[in-house]
């Protein structure tokens, strides 16, 4: 089973076609009767330990906010108890929550579930720090 | 194989004989770095943790708080592991998990010695907020001593 089969099996699952390009798989994902804007999901394959890391994007990090939402994110981190096992991080102003995952882990485990549980835990974060 | 084979064996594989989890499945490795707790987690799927403090939250710690956040993304510069603030104590933690059936005790010992690695390199970044962490720059681990 290769990563494009994964990310194949993921649209499926979904009901889209999810694009891959040299082992990056982008896409967006919303809920029904939410107005938080969709969440950008960003799944990039390591070949070398064959590992997927699953990126969900959180927002631009606002500084006229300091020190709390960056608190609220690390605080969340600790012991994963906010973010089911995944781990909140800023890559370039952009808050997201992050993800490593074997391939057979991905496969066994359904993609889509591991996606729904990131997907939850930014949209718990959005409305508490809207 | 076990969670408690698992830690006696990675134990006497770096010669702490009879290294064994408490009846909380909690057993902490001690050195000049500090304490490594490692914990047993019976959830959906068993799982192992560390976990490891790593220095306080400074006054003012937006530079500090922004440098961990940083640090987290795509686990790069953690190893794998995930830096944290424990909202009781205040304080900059760190942590890594992983599934009980995907550890052995030579990859165990690996996960460890990374991880203790990675908490020198961690405090030393988070106490000069800014500072780069630079690669090959990493300090030699201390012994291990039981408690």
């Amino acid at each position: 089973m290769t990563f494009e089969d994964a990310i194949a099996a993921l649209g499926e699952e979904f009901g889209v076609d999810i694009p891959v390009e040299d082992g990056v798989a982008s896409f967006e994902v919303s809920s029904d009767g939410d107005n938080l804007s969709p969440v950008g999901f960003t799944l990039t394959y390591e070949p070398e330990d064959e590992t997927l890391l699953v990126s969900a994007d959180a927002g631009a990090v606002d500084p006229e906010r300091g020190e709390e939402p960056l608190l609220g994110m690390l605080e969340a981190n600790h012991m994963f108890a906010g973010t089911m096992g995944a781990a909140f991080c800023v890559d370039d102003g952009r808050a997201k929550l992050e993800r490593r995952v074997s391939l057979a882990t991905f496969w066994r485990e359904g993609g889509k579930s591991i996606l729904m549980s990131l997907f939850k835990s930014v949209c718990d974060w959005r409305r508490k720090t809207a | 194989m076990t969670y408690e084979e698992l830690i006696e064996e990675a134990g006497a594989a770096i010669g702490i004989e009879g290294f064994t989890p408490d009846a909380d499945g909690v057993c902490t490795l001690v050195s000049d770095i500090g304490e490594i707790v490692i914990m047993d987690c019976k959830g959906q799927k068993e799982t192992v943790l560390l976990n490891a403090a790593v220095t306080d939250v400074p006054p003012n710690a937006g530079a500090a708080l922004l440098a961990a956040l940083e640090s987290n993304k795509g686990f790069k510069d953690t190893n794998g592991a995930t830096l944290s603030v424990d909202p009781e104590t205040h304080r900059f933690e760190l942590s890594r998990y992983a599934f009980l059936e995907d550890l052995d005790p030579d990859n165990f010992i690996e996960m460890v010695e990374k991880f203790a690695t990675t908490l020198v390199a961690v405090r030393e970044k988070l106490e000069s907020a800014g500072d780069k962490l630079a690669e090959g720059e990493l300090p030699e681990l201390g012994e291990f001593i039981r408690v």
